[in-house]
C-alpha cells in the first residue's frame, strides 16, 4: 500500500510536470517543426531537472533503506528531496527571474525587439508569428524565383528552414540588409524614426546623409518592379522584373528598415477640382503616368540620392487618391529589418520561446512537487525513520528503567548562582535532559 | 503542564503582536506616506526615501538601546522597561519637536524668499498638513508639461553606440542630465530632459521678456549682431573660420577645440560635415541626375501638355512655361540654371521667382536669390558639426548668447527631434509645440512665457521642499499619531515577556520539586 502511495506520489509530482510541460509545448513544438531540436530546448531543460530530481528521489530512497532506524539519516534524505524539489522546479527559476537575468537577456538578443512580457505568459501566440515569418519568406522568394520553382511552393513550406538552401538565402541576404542596411545608418536618425520621431530632417538626414557600403552579395534571381500607378481599370501589381546588371550592390533604404509602405492621402490635401483634373489626365494615359513615375523612381534610385529604390506611387482605386511610398523589401524577398533580424536568428528565438512553457509549468507545478516530496519523505520515515524520539523526557516507563538518581542539586545551585528566572529554568531543563541520556 | 505551555504560546502570540504594532507599524505606514515622494521625480539621492530611513533608523536606536540595558542592567527589569520607554518616547516626539521648532522657522524664511520671487506659498500649518497633496499636484504639473513638449524627466541620447553621426564623441554631465558635443552643444540625438528643457526654456524666454520690457524686439537684435559678426571680415567667427591664431580674437581665452583647421575640417571641400546635409554641391547633382532622367522622357512632355490644355484657359502661358522647363531638362541642370528660369518665367506681370520669394516673406523681391533659397532648405536639411562653435558662439553679449543658443535648441534642435519647445505661430497666431513629426502636428502650446517662467520658480522650491521638508514631514506626520502607540505596544511586549517567564519558573519549580 504504502509502495503504491508513493508510486502515486512521485507520479503527480515531476511526471506529471513534465506533462504538463510537453502539452503546453506542442504549439511550438508544432510552428517550429522545421527547426530541428531547437524548439524542444525547453521540454530538454525540463527533462534534466526532471533528471536530476529522479536521481534524488532514488539516491534518498535507497539510502533511507540502508539507514533503516537512524530518523536523523533517514530524515536527512527527506531534507535533501524536498530541496531538491524547490531548487529544480521554482527555486532555480527564481534566481533567473528575479536580477532579470532572462529578461535581460532576451533584450540584447532581440535588441529590445521582443520584450519579457510578450512572451511569459503569450508564448504560443508568439511562436505563431515566428512560424509565419518563415512561411511568408519562403512564399515571397519562391515568387522571384530564389527557391527553386522546379520543386512546388508546397515543398518549400514543408522542409522550411531544414532544407540548406533556405538557411543559405536567409543568412546571406539578411547580412546584406544588416551591413549595406542597417549598420550604415550613423548617429540618432535612424533610432528616431524607430522612437516615433520621424520629422522632415530626420527623414531628409536618413536619404541624403553619405553611407559606407561593402561589396556584399544578395542572392536575387528576378527583382519584380511594382507597378507605380493603379486604377480601377489599370490595376497591375507588378510591371516585371528589373534589369540591375552584374556588378549591382544591394543596397537598403530607410524605407526598407521600416518595412511597411507610408500612404499620403492626396484626397485630403487637394481641392476637388485639382484632383478631378489629374485624375482625368491619369485615367486617360496611364502609361505616361507609370512612364514618369519610373523616371522619378530611377532619380530616387541614382546614387545621387537615396541610392537604392524607393518606389513612389499612386494609388486611384476605389475613388481614393493616395500617394504610396513602398520600399524594396518584399520585391527583394524581404522581411522589414526587425523582422529579418528575428527570421535570421529564428532558431534561437524558438529555443528562447520553448523555455517560456517550461518556466510557466515548473513555477505552477513546482508546489505540488515539493508538496509530493513531502509526503513521500513522511512515508519513508514513518517506514524506515524508527521510532519517534522523545524531546521531554515524558514517556513514564522509560524513565522508570532508569539508572539510580544521582543527586546533582549543590552543584546545580553552586552553578545557577547568580542566574536570572529564565536562565536558570534553561540550564534545569537541559542539565535534566542531558543526564537523563546518559 | 499543557496548561501553561498553552498559556506560553498565547503569550508569545501576544508578545510579538504587541511588538509589530509598535515600531514596525510605524516604518510601515512612514514607507506608506512617502511612497509619493519616493516615486517623486524631483527629489535627488537619498531623499526620496529619507523618510523611510530616519523612520527605520529611530527603530535601530531603540533596539541598540535594548540591548545595551540589558547588558547593563540585568536584574531590574522594571528599570529596563522604564528607561526603554523613555527612549522611545524622546526618539518619537524628538521628529515632531525638530520639525515644529527648528524647521518650521527655517521653512518660514525659505517660504518669504519665494514670495519675494512672486511665488505664492502655504503657511507651515498648511504644508505639514497637505504636503503630499501639494507633492501630487507639482508631478501633475510636471507631468503635463513633459507631454507637452513630448519629453520625458530624463533625457535620452539617440546616437547609436554613444557617437554623433560624424562619429565624434559624447559625453554626458549628471548633474545638467544633458549629452555633450566637443563643441559644448547638444548631441545630435539629445532629446531633453526636464532640466535641460527648462534651462533652454529660460533662457529663451527671460531674455526675450527682458528685451520686451525695453520696448526692444530680441529676434532682430540677435540678427543684427549676428549679420555684423558674419559680414566683418575681422569678427571673431570669421576669424574663426579662417583659422587665425587665437591671440588674434577680440574675446578673452579663446582655443580651438582640436585645431584652427577645425572649422575648414568640417565645411570646407569634402567636410566631415558636408555629408550629412543638401550642400550645393550636392543638390547640383542630384538636379543633373533629375535634368538627365526626365529630359529624355518623351512622356513628360506629352503629359504635361495635356495637363495645360486641361487647365484655366490660359494654356498658352503655360505651355510656354512648360517649354522653358523642359528646355533645361538635361545633365547640366544645377541651382543657378534652376533659379535663372524660376526668375524669368513672367506671370501675370511678375516673375515667377519674385513670387515664390513673396511666399518666403521676403518682401519686395523681384527674384528668387541662391541665398533664400539655401535659407529655406536649412530648416529641412542642416547639420551643425559637433566639432566646431556656432556662429552663436561669437556673440559678445552673454544675454544675447544664451537666448541665440537657446532659440536655436528650441527651434531647430528641437523641431529635429520631435520635441518642439517654442514653436512658429500660424497665420491665426496658434503655437504649435511638442511633438511635430511626418505624422504628427504636435500641441497647441498651452504656456505663455510668463507661465512658464512662473512655473520654473514655483518647481524649483517644491523641489526644495520635497528635498528639504518632507521627507521630515512624513516622519512627523505619523510620528504624532503613533508616540504614544508605540511606548504603550513596546511595553505591552515587555510585559508579555515577562508574563512568559514568569510562566517557564512555574515549569522549572515543578520540575526542582519533582512532582510531574
Amino acid at each position: 500500500m504504502k509502495r503504491f502511495l508513493k508510486i502515486i506520489l512521485f507520479l503527480i509530482g515531476f511526471p506529471a510536470l513534465l506533462g504538463f510541460v510537453v502539452w503546453k509545448s506542442l504549439t511550438v513544438i508544432q510552428e517550429g517543426s522545421t527547426y530541428g531540436f531547437w524548439p524542444y530546448v525547453g521540454i530538454i531543460l525540463a527533462g534534466v531537472f526532471a533528471l536530476v530530481y529522479l536521481i534524488a528521489f532514488i539516491i534518498t530512497g535507497v539510502k533511507a533503506k540502508k539507514n533503516a532506524g537512524n530518523r536523523k539519516k533517514v530524515m536527512g534524505g527527506v531534507i535533501a528531496l524536498v530541496i531538491v524539489s524547490f531548487v529544480m522546479t521554482a527555486g532555480l527559476w527564481l534566481v533567473i527571474d528575479i536580477p532579470k537575468l532572462l529578461p535581460d537577456i532576451l533584450n540584447s538578443a532581440t535588441s529590445g525587439t521582443i520584450g519579457f512580457d510578450d512572451l511569459r505568459e503569450n508564448y504560443a501566440a508568439q511562436s505563431e508569428v515566428h512560424s509565419n515569418l518563415l512561411d511568408e519568406f519562403i512564399k515571397l522568394n519562391y515568387k522571384n524565383k530564389n527557391l527553386d520553382n522546379e520543386y512546388s511552393l508546397d515543398y518549400w513550406l514543408e522542409v522550411g528552414y531544414s532544407a540548406p538552401e533556405v538557411q543559405e538565402l536567409i543568412a546571406t541576404n539578411f547580412k546584406s540588409m544588416d551591413k549595406n542596411g542597417y549598420v550604415t545608418f550613423k548617429g540618432p536618425w535612424i533610432n528616431l524614426a524607430d522612437g516615433g520621431r520621424l520629422t522632415i530632417p530626420v527623414l531628409v538626414h536618413l536619404i541624403i546623409n553619405e553611407r559606407e557600403f561593402q561589396d556584399l552579395p544578395y542572392m536575387l534571381e528576378y527583382e519584380l518592379v511594382p507597378n507605380p500607378y493603379k486604377d480601377d481599370d489599370f490595376n497591375y501589381a507588378y510591371q516585371g522584373a528589373a534589369d540591375r546588371g552584374e556588378d549591382y550592390l544591394v543596397k537598403w533604404s530607410i524605407l526598407d528598415m521600416q518595412g511597411t509602405p507610408m500612404e499620403i492621402d492626396l484626397g485630403g490635401i487637394l481641392s476637388d477640382d485639382i484632383k478631378t483634373t489629374i485624375l482625368g489626365v491619369t485615367g486617360l494615359m496611364p502609361e505616361a503616368i507609370v512612364s514618369v513615375l519610373n523616371t522619378l523612381n530611377d532619380c530616387i534610385a541614382d546614387d545621387a540620392l537615396a541610392g537604392t529604390p524607393i518606389y513612389i506611387g499612386l494609388d486611384a482605386r476605389n475613388g481614393d487618391f493616395k500617394l504610396v511610398i513602398s520600399s524594396t523589401v518584399e520585391t527583394r524577398g524581404m522581411w522589414d529589418y526587425k523582422k529579418s533580424a528575428w527570421l535570421n536568428s529564428n532558431h534561437l528565438l524558438f529555443a528562447v520561446i520553448s523555455i517560456f512553457p517550461a518556466r510557466q509549468w515548473l513555477y505552477i507545478w513546482g508546489a505540488v512537487v515539493v508538496f509530493s516530496s513531502v509526503a513521500v519523505g513522511a512515508l519513508r520515515l514513518k517506514e524506515f525513520g524508527g521510532e519517534e524520539e522523545d524531546d521531554e523526557g515524558e514517556n513514564e516507563q522509560n524513565n522508570a528503567n532508569a539508572k539510580p538518581e544521582v543527586d546533582y542539586s549543590e552543584i546545580d545551585a553552586e552553578v545557577t548562582k547568580g542566574m536570572s528566572v529564565y536562565e536558570r529554568t534553561f540550564y534545569m531543563a537541559t542539565q535534566e535532559r542531558n543526564r537523563r541520556r546518559y | 503542564m499543557v496548561k501553561t505551555r498553552r498559556k506560553i504560546t498565547t503569550l508569545r502570540v501576544l508578545q510579538v503582536l504587541f511588538y509589530a504594532l509598535g515600531f514596525p507599524l510605524f516604518v510601515h505606514l512612514v514607507m506608506l506616506v512617502a511612497r509619493p515622494l519616493s516615486d517623486s521625480n524631483l527629489t535627488t539621492g537619498i531623499n526620496g526615501s529619507l523618510s523611510i530611513l530616519i523612520a527605520a533608523a529611530m527603530w535601530v536606536v531603540v533596539i541598540l538601546v535594548q540591548l545595551l540595558m540589558r547588558a547593563v542592567c540585568r536584574k531590574n527589569r522594571m528599570a529596563r522597561a522604564v528607561i526603554v520607554a523613555l527612549v522611545a518616547a524622546v526618539i518619537t516626539i524628538a521628529p515632531i519637536l525638530y520639525s515644529d521648532f527648528l524647521l518650521k522657522s527655517k521653512y518660514e524664511e525659505d517660504a518669504a524668499a519665494a514670495a519675494e520671487k512672486g511665488l505664492e506659498t502655504e503657511n507651515y500649518e498648511t504644508q505639514i498638513t497637505e504636503y503630499s497633496e501639494f507633492v501630487a499636484a507639482t508631478n501633475a504639473e510636471i507631468a503635463e508639461f513633459l507631454e507637452v513638449f513630448n519629453i520625458e524627466f530624463a533625457s535620452r541620447d539617440y546616437n547609436r553606440g554613444g557617437a554623433n553621426t560624424d562619429l565624434s564623441e559624447v559625453t554626458y554631465d549628471p548633474e545638467t542630465d544633458a549629452y555633450y558635443s566637443a563643441n559644448g552643444m547638444y548631441s545630435d540625438g539629445y532629446r531633453f530632459g526636464y532640466l535641460a528643457a527648462k534651462k533652454v526654456l529660460t533662457d529663451y524666454y527671460s531674455n526675450k521678456l527682458a528685451y520686451e520690457a525695453e520696448d526692444k524686439d530680441i529676434d532682430e537684435e540677435l540678427a543684427k549682431v549676428l549679420a555684423k559678426l558674419e559680414s566683418n571680415a575681422n569678427s571673431d567667427w570669421n576669424k574663426y573660420k579662417r583659422g587665425a591664431s587665437a591671440s588674434s580674437f577680440a574675446m578673452e581665452g579663446f582655443e580651438y577645440i582640436t585645431s584652427p583647421t577645425e572649422y575648414e575640417d568640417a565645411y570646407g571641400e569634402d567636410g566631415s560635415a558636408t555629408k550629412y546635409y543638401l550642400t550645393e554641391e550636392r543638390l547640383n547633382s542630384i538636379l543633373s541626375v533629375i535634368g538627365e532622367k526626365f529630359g529624355n522622357n518623351a512622356e513628360l512632355k506629352t503629359l504635361l501638355g495635356v495637363f495645360a490644355g486641361k487647365g484655366d484657359g490660359s494654356s498658352e502661358g503655360i505651355s510656354a512655361i512648360i517649354d522653358q522647363l523642359l528646355a533645361i531638362l538635361n545633365k547640366d541642370l544645377d541651382v543657378d540654371t534652376l533659379l535663372g528660369v524660376v526668375n524669368k518665367i513672367n506671370l501675370s506681370g511678375q516673375s515667377l521667382g519674385g513670387m515664390l520669394a513673396g511666399l518666403l516673406g521676403e518682401e519686395g523681391a523681384t527674384e528668387l536669390t541662391k541665398d533664400m533659397l539655401f535659407g529655406l532648405l536649412v530648416n529641412f536639411s542642416s547639420y551643425q558639426s559637433p566639432m566646431t562653435y556656432p556662429v552663436y558662439y561669437f556673440i559678445e553679449d552673454a544675454n544675447l548668447r544664451d537666448y541665440a543658443y537657446a532659440k536655436y535648441y528650441a527651434t531647430v534642435h528641437g523641431a529635429t527631434l520631435g520635441s518642439v519647445l517654442v514653436g512658429t505661430p500660424d497665420a491665426n497666431g496658434n503655437e504649435y509645440v511638442g511633438e511635430i513629426t511626418m505624422s504628427t502636428s504636435g500641441t497647441l502650446n498651452p504656456y505663455s512665457g510668463e507661465d512658464l517662467l512662473y512655473m520654473f520658480n514655483k518647481w524649483d522650491f517644491e523641489q526644495k521642499l520635497q528635498n528639504e521638508y518632507y521627507p521630515i514631514f512624513a516622519v512627523r506626520e505619523i510620528a504624532l499619531k503613533m508616540s504614544a502607540v508605540i511606548v504603550f505596544t513596546l511595553m505591552a511586549a515587555y510585559f508579555f515577556t515577562a508574563q512568559i517567564d514568569k510562566q517557564y519558573a512555574k515549569l522549572t519549580l515543578k520540575t526542582e520539586g519533582g512532582n510531574r
